[in-house]
């Protein structure tokens, strides 16, 4: 499948329908680097993040990913394109139970493609080196939160969408997960639903939701 | 909380699907034995050979004991001196009947009949013989089996007539009185009557002997004293009418023959109504096996909901996480099935140590055993792999679903 060179998700009057909420109609692109996305509990940010995700689809309205309607696309080629294009961390870590995280890890490596060698390097960056070989009911909810953040950045996918990514963290595993994550910033595009003022501090595009419509939308410009 | 619930959805579906099929393979494996018993006892209706009715035993026959070194194994000596190789020397089964004292029963497998009694026929038939002897004295005077190669040698003209001889209903009893075939004929209707005299015992279990039930053996010797016989006859036949007309000609004769047929013939309803139990047990397992199962993986499934929504993110197709899932039952599946055949096996083998159930005949052979646990293993397998895509298809929303 041909990409586009300069890849971006980008939103035309997306719409999402629930029986008591609406997200949209949302027109936006995510082009920088890291975007944050803020905005008060039940805004429409997680909403935002599956249809960025591709986790679904709008009720009306396009999402492109480098260009490709989504909705447009075979089950097949859907499931290709987000696996090769996007990594998502829903806000509630969800792992196998009968797996030990190593296992769980090792398979989602070989799903993007990637080296078993670069999940020990990134359990080893968030000081969970010593945790692969238990199991998702040993480890407590935060560190469960910090292995789901590293599950989306296994690979070389384009985009690393990220739902609240530090919300269930202590000050100290916050700090190091964020480093990890403007880190990442360099090799890829990351969306991020987040209400941690240090990781907006390093937004390059900061969109606030609120209802379920954009609110307020800045670039920043750090040039 | 931290909670231990590693193997909480596997032991669900290995418990339920573990369960049925030992049942499954148990009522299979045990039917089939109880329908082939009754068919072969009762009805004989034998599909294999032939049959020994030997129910004229204790009607017929001199019991004559020779002397002669008791053979280190008698199997491998007879085998040695005939040069017959087919000799199933553990393999055969005469079953005695409870009515009349009459002894009969089927037997293939083998070219030559070896007759024998247990040790309690042999002491009431050797009353000189102490206990201590029965159990002690080795060797016991025995008459190395000449006559069984004369007779193979004389009468067995035919390969395809030759009498079989079956599973063995032997049980290691101390002793076993060994009879030789002394004449074999093939009679005009193409059956095999066989005069045999008593040629001896021992007490390896390697030979193949008769077993007669205890409670059975003081009506067996008061039917002997009584007739006061001096000749004993078994009559190998094909079909029931074959040993039909052999128990007339034999009639003829003047000789005494308890002949069952008429008893055999009441045996037919009932033997049709327990077929039909056995096979309806096994259907109710069977179907128990494949409903526990269908539902187990079906739930297993259904509570890995979460884990598809998982498979979701990362971006797998609704096929591929269907398909990842079910993997990961299978493995349970398999375990609960094949545990349970396994199961099913055991408690099937372990029908060797009943007495009762060699009495009856009702020791599941080989074929019958791995029929059982095969159908015990795939018929649960099959249900629950069904039940895992059923599951499957519940928790997997279409892309388009607004519910996701």
């Amino acid at each position: 499948m041909k990409l586009s060179s300069n890849p971006a998700i980008k939103f035309e009057a997306a719409v999402v329908d629930y029986s008591d909420f609406r997200l949209g109609p949302i027109s936006l692109e995510f082009k920088s680097n890291l975007a944050c996305i803020v905005g008060r509990s039940g805004s429409g940010k997680s909403t935002l993040l599956s249809l960025a995700s591709g986790v679904r689809p709008p009720t009306s309205g396009k999402v492109f990913h480098v260009e490709k309607n989504m909705s447009s696309l075979s089950e097949r080629t859907r499931s290709l394109l987000r696996i090769s294009l996007i990594s998502f961390a829903g806000q509630h870590p969800i792992f196998p139970e009968e797996e030990t995280i190593g296992n769980h890890l090792t398979f989602v490596s070989k799903l993007r493609h990637a080296e078993n060698k670069e999940v020990k390097t990134l359990l080893e960056r968030f000081g969970l080196f010593d945790k692969d070989n238990k199991y998702p009911y040993e480890l407590s909810g935060g560190e469960l939160s910090r292995i789901n953040v590293l599950r989306a950045l296994i690979g070389r996918t384009q985009f690393v969408i990220l739902d609240e990514p530090t919300a269930m963290l202590d000050r100290e595993n916050a700090d190091r997960t964020i480093e990890i994550i403007i880190a990442e910033t360099i090799k890829r595009k990351l969306i991020i639903a987040t209400h941690d003022e240090l990781l907006i501090q390093h937004a390059k595009e900061f969109i606030e939701l609120s209802d379920g419509k954009v609110f307020l939308k800045r670039n920043i410009d750090v040039s | 909380m931290k909670q231990n619930n590693k193997w909480k959805i596997s032991n669900l579906i290995i418990a339920a699907v573990l369960i049925p099929s030992m049942l499954l393979t148990f009522s299979i494996g045990f039917g089939a034995s109880c329908r082939r018993a009754i068919h072969e006892y009762f009805l004989m209706g034998m599909p294999e050979d032939a049959v020994i009715v030997s129910k004229s035993l204790l009607a017929f026959g001199p019991l004559n004991f020779s002397s002669s070194p008791l053979p280190p194994n008698i199997s491998d000596e007879i085998r040695k001196m005939s040069g017959i190789k087919n000799i199933a020397i553990e393999e055969s089964l005469l079953l005695p009947a409870q009515v009349n004292g009459s002894i009969f029963g089927r037997a293939y497998g083998s070219d030559v009949a070896v007759i024998g009694l247990d040790s309690s026929s042999v002491k009431w038939l050797s009353p000189e013989l102490s206990d201590d002897e029965f159990v002690d004295t080795n060797p016991l005077p025995v008459v190395v089996p000449e006559l069984i190669l004369e007779a193979y040698n004389n009468s067995f003209a035919e390969p395809n007539g030759l009498p079989r001889l079956s599973k063995s209903a032997f049980l290691g009893r101390r002793f076993q009185l060994v009879a030789g075939a002394s004449s074999l004929n093939v009679s005009e209707n193409g059956s095999i009557v066989v005069e045999a005299e008593l040629v001896g015992f021992t007490k390896r279990r390697d030979v193949f002997g008769l077993i007669v039930p205890r409670k059975f053996i003081q009506r067996v010797h008061d039917t002997m004293k009584v007739q006061n016989r001096e000749q004993r006859i078994f009559v190998f036949y094909r079909t029931p009418a074959d040993g039909r007309r052999i128990a007339e000609s034999l009639k003829s004769q003047g000789l005494s023959v308890n002949a069952p047929w008429e008893r055999l013939k009441s045996m037919e309803g009932f033997d049709i109504t327990f077929g039909i139990f056995s096979s309806l047990l096994a259907l109710l397992f069977g179907i128990l096996s494949m409903v526990s199962s269908f539902f187990a993986a079906a739930a297993g499934i259904f509570s890995k909901k979460n884990e598809s929504k998982l498979y979701h993110q990362l971006g797998l197709s609704r096929f591929s996480i269907v398909k990842l899932l079910i993997k990961k039952l299978i493995f349970s599946e398999v375990i609960g099935a094949v545990a349970g055949s396994i199961i099913g096996i055991l408690i099937l083998a372990s029908s060797e140590y009943f007495p009762i159930l060699h009495v009856l005949n009702l020791i599941p052979t080989t074929y019958e055993i791995l029929f059982g646990a095969v159908t015990g293993a795939i018929v649960p397998a099959a249900a629950g792999i069904c039940g895992a895509f059923a599951g499957g298809i519940s928790i997997i929303p279409p892309w388009r679903s607004r519910a996701e």
